[in-house]
């Protein structure tokens, strides 16, 4: 508890050397943004996030009393609540620090039903000195890359961590084109599933935020990176007898990147390896292990259920009006080192209690074909793009690896339009 | 009918100093952009009582005994980004007439109940100034959380339970004589709403018809405010009772609110006392229960009795020198429960309410105070800002008349850290 305060209070104090007076120049503030509209076709009903234009992958096989698959259904969406703004705010200096703002928001809103409201994607600002730069507020969870180049505003999940955070990073340029990076994160939106379903309380409880090191590679305009993360969650302070427990699971996860560009090419690729990396929108998760439950307390203990991804986006850029490109993904299921407990069930087969948490822990492995064209005239760009997502569904065994699988497949044809501003 | 009197009034007296500037042109218009971003780390060293992912936080949660312990004994990390606001401020002067007008849209990222990181509006009226009336009308701070007492806190409460907390929509007519504001308002809920039967919610007060009134007299003396005001509020519990009989059910709440602000060059002191039956609305614990013995077997309507809570706070703000700028807040507040006997919460055998017949805030904690000192360092744009907050409350038993006894404290402590770049 100690040193918790100890932390607490350094922070209070990491500002001490700008206490000093100092000169100061007025903000310029900008505006900027786009409006998107899409239409997309599937082929197949979807799982994902804001209603399906996050389509992560096809729903698995459900097929009723006459054998036929229920999810075997096509659909046609239209929306425009990508759309977003941003307000940058820069121009002030003290001394060696120029200091810089940012808020950005679109209009998808990461709660059932709810959408076309504005919703906080930055708010952040820095303070970057010639060696170092310090990032306080909420952006890009250091484990992302770049954002998704695709059409279909998937973020590359769940073949790539995608995540916004609010955090504390500090980075030091050294010398030799390398940066180093260490960041300190919690969670809002982009929470762990749970006993008590997708939610910021188990990394709250766990006291430890979640802690992230980089090492980023500056090569002309070429960049490689890898990263380690680590994180902790408590989930549950009750247990189902009314006992207190101290429940802990820690998980950790590793990203490679490399970004080559190139006057008439880019490719991007990335390797991402995690424990419970549910709230980066990987598959898996984390169970209760074999055994564990503590028959008075019903103190559990849990295991990682962990999984890889990764993909390649090559886009040949030469000339602006036609720029095509291909996304290759692929991530898999990896389970757990330890033997898992089942969800406990009827004898309907209705759940009763969940003992497996995560995204689709059902799932074996997803790959991923999107082949795309894209145009920019002035501020415009037109798109086109055509994405085939196959997902392996099956059993899970006691190690959390799925077996006996029933593949699922999904075409999405989408089109769009962006105004620039 | 003559419910609705003092509002017509109202409407009648400020009709005509509309009615002679209506035609004017403005001269000029000015339009603001302006806000702040912000970031937010805290730890709680212990669960606490609070609201979006408890940035705001009331006070901590009582003991949940077990055999292994008192479960909310647990302390919690989180970091926040949603206080960012952006506020638009429009101003039309007409100073050949003594007359202008105002208009400001202010919004955040907190969200609404438990939605978080999604726009919510916290301003949205607009403002006329003619010659010595300022009329506002829209959603803003309500007249009982004076402008000019505003805690300076760090922490995202604002001083809440013990300081008032609410923007609610409304009309206020303010009259400026010499050194003195007379201030009339109606005012109703949107965000900041009772509890009652269903839980939050802000049927209570539109089925009661007649809106929140508020009466202030606010005093100035050089930079110094002094003022009291009077808070008359009704709801409406129930419409229909659970024996599915229209029901007639009114509770009526006055509220008294006084207050001292002291600002010298380097020093700021504000101060306030409040005292009043169902506060919850206001973010200061209280509420009301059901009469003993009101409730008619038959229809099953019943009558309700006010809890009652005092409240008082101080703020202190030293100005030392340029950049830094220490503070403290110290909160105080008290249930003095019910005039009437209150009905027992009926229970089941494992001790969970099956009827609440109590609605409100913390109404089970007796005595509850706060210490939270604070240091702001300003360096232009940007300040960085710490504060440690210490919240004790005794928890205890509801008597039959609301009071609270056997008390078991319960302390939270919490450090926070903040930055703010203004814009």
């Amino acid at each position: 508890m100690k040193a918790q305060h100890i932390f607490i209070l350094l922070l209070f104090f990491v500002s001490a050397p700008l206490f000093a007076k100092l000169p100061f120049n007025i903000f310029n503030c900008t505006l900027s943004g786009y409006i998107k509209a899409e239409t997309y076709t599937d082929s197949r009903q979807t799982r994902g996030d804001e209603i399906i234009d996050i389509s992560f992958f096809p729903k698995p096989q459900e097929l009723d009393p006459a054998g036929h698959d229920i999810n075997a259904q096509a659909a046609t969406y239209m929306d425009a609540f990508e759309s977003r703004t941003r307000v940058t705010m820069e121009g002030l200096k003290m001394r060696d620090a120029t200091i810089k703002g940012l808020i950005e928001a679109d209009f998808e809103v990461f709660y059932s039903g709810i959408t076309n409201i504005p919703h906080l994607r930055h708010a952040y600002l820095t303070l970057d000195w010639k060696r170092a730069s310090l990032l306080l507020g909420h952006t890009w969870h250091p484990v992302v890359f770049l954002e998704s180049k695709t059409i279909n505003y998937n973020g590359s999940t769940p073949f790539d961590f995608y995540a916004r955070c609010p955090q504390l990073a500090f980075t030091y340029h050294t010398s030799k084109n390398v940066d180093l990076i260490a960041v300190a994160a919690s969670q809002v939106d982009y929470d762990n599933d749970g006993p008590y379903g997708y939610d910021s309380d188990y990394i709250r409880w766990a006291l430890v935020p979640n802690l992230h090191l980089q090492c980023k590679w500056f090569l002309k305009n070429h960049t490689m990176s890898f990263g380690f993360d680590y994180r902790r969650l408590t989930p549950r302070l009750k247990s189902d007898t009314d006992f207190k427990v101290n429940e802990h699971i820690n998980s950790i996860a590793a990203i490679w990147y490399l970004g080559l560009k190139w006057p008439s090419i880019e490719v991007n690729t990335k390797v991402n390896w995690g424990q419970n990396v549910n709230n980066y929108n990987g598959i898996g998760g984390f169970a209760v292990r074999e055994g564990s439950a503590d028959p008075i307390t019903d103190h559990r203990e849990y295991t990682n259920i962990s999984a890889i991804g990764a993909w390649m986006d090559i886009e040949i850029v030469k000339n602006k009006k036609i720029k095509p490109a291909i996304f290759i993904a692929y991530t898999q299921n990896l389970g757990s080192s330890q033997p898992i407990d089942f969800d406990i069930v009827d004898n309907n087969n209705v759940l009763i209690e969940r003992r497996i948490y995560g995204f689709v822990p059902d799932v074996h492995n997803v790959i991923r074909i999107s082949s795309r064209l894209t145009s920019d005239i002035n501020n415009m760009t037109f798109a086109g793009e055509v994405e085939y997502t196959r997902a392996a569904y099956g059993t899970i065994t006691r190690s959390a690896t799925v077996i006996n699988t029933t593949p699922a497949e999904l075409i999405r044809c989408t089109f769009a339009a962006y105004y620039y501003f | 009918m003559k419910k609705n009197i003092p509002l017509f009034l109202l409407i009648a007296l400020i009709t005509p100093s509309l009615q002679s500037t209506e035609s004017e042109e403005p001269k000029e218009k000015i339009v603001e952009f302006t806000g702040y971003v912000n970031y937010k780390t805290f730890y709680d060293t212990r669960q606490v009582v609070g609201v979006t992912e408890d940035q705001t936080v009331f006070f901590p949660k009582p003991i949940d005994c077990s055999p292994t312990g008192d479960i909310n004994a647990h302390g919690h990390l989180q970091m926040l980004p949603f206080e960012t606001r952006m506020r638009i401020t429009l101003r039309e002067p007409h100073k050949k007439y003594n007359f202008s007008c105002k208009g400001i849209i202010e919004v955040e990222f907190r969200g609404v109940q438990t939605l978080v990181n999604i726009v919510n509006m916290r301003h949205a009226f607009a403002q006329l100034d003619i010659r010595k009336t300022t009329l506002i009308f829209g959603q803003t701070w309500h007249t009982l959380n004076v402008e000019d007492l505003i805690p300076n806190t760090v922490s995202f409460n604002s001083g809440r339970p013990f300081a008032v907390y609410n923007r609610s929509p409304q009309i206020r007519y303010t009259q400026h004589l010499s050194n003195i504001d007379i201030i009339l308002s109606a005012a109703s809920q949107v965000d900041f709403q009772s509890d009652g039967p269903v839980g939050l919610s802000t049927t209570y007060i539109r089925n009661a018809i007649i809106p929140n009134f508020d009466f202030q007299v606010k005093g100035f003396f050089g930079q110094h405010v002094v003022g009291t005001g009077i808070d008359y509020q009704r709801i409406s519990p129930r419409q229909v009772s659970p024996q599915g009989y229209k029901v007639h059910e009114d509770l009526s709440s006055v509220t008294g609110i006084w207050f001292l602000g002291l600002n010298w060059p380097k020093l700021t002191v504000k101060n306030t006392m409040m005292f009043g039956g169902n506060l919850s609305n206001y973010g200061v614990t209280g509420g009301y229960a059901v009469k003993k013995g009101s409730t008619d077997p038959i229809t099953g309507q019943q009558k309700y009795t006010n809890i009652r809570t005092f409240t008082a706070w101080s703020d202190i703000t030293v100005l030392p020198a340029q950049h830094i700028e220490p503070g403290v807040f110290l909160g105080i507040s008290k249930n003095f429960g019910s005039a009437h006997e209150i009905e027992p919460t009926s229970v089941d055998p494992d001790s969970n309410p099956v009827l609440p017949t109590v609605y409100g805030l913390g109404t089970d904690i007796n005595i509850m105070f706060r210490v939270s000192p604070r240091i702001r360092v300003k360096i232009g744009q940007v300040t960085f800002a710490g504060e440690i907050e210490y919240t004790r409350a005794a928890y205890g038993h509801l008597t039959n008349h609301g009071h609270v006894i056997h008390t078991a404290p319960v302390a939270n402590t919490q450090f926070l850290f903040s930055t703010f770049l203004f814009f």
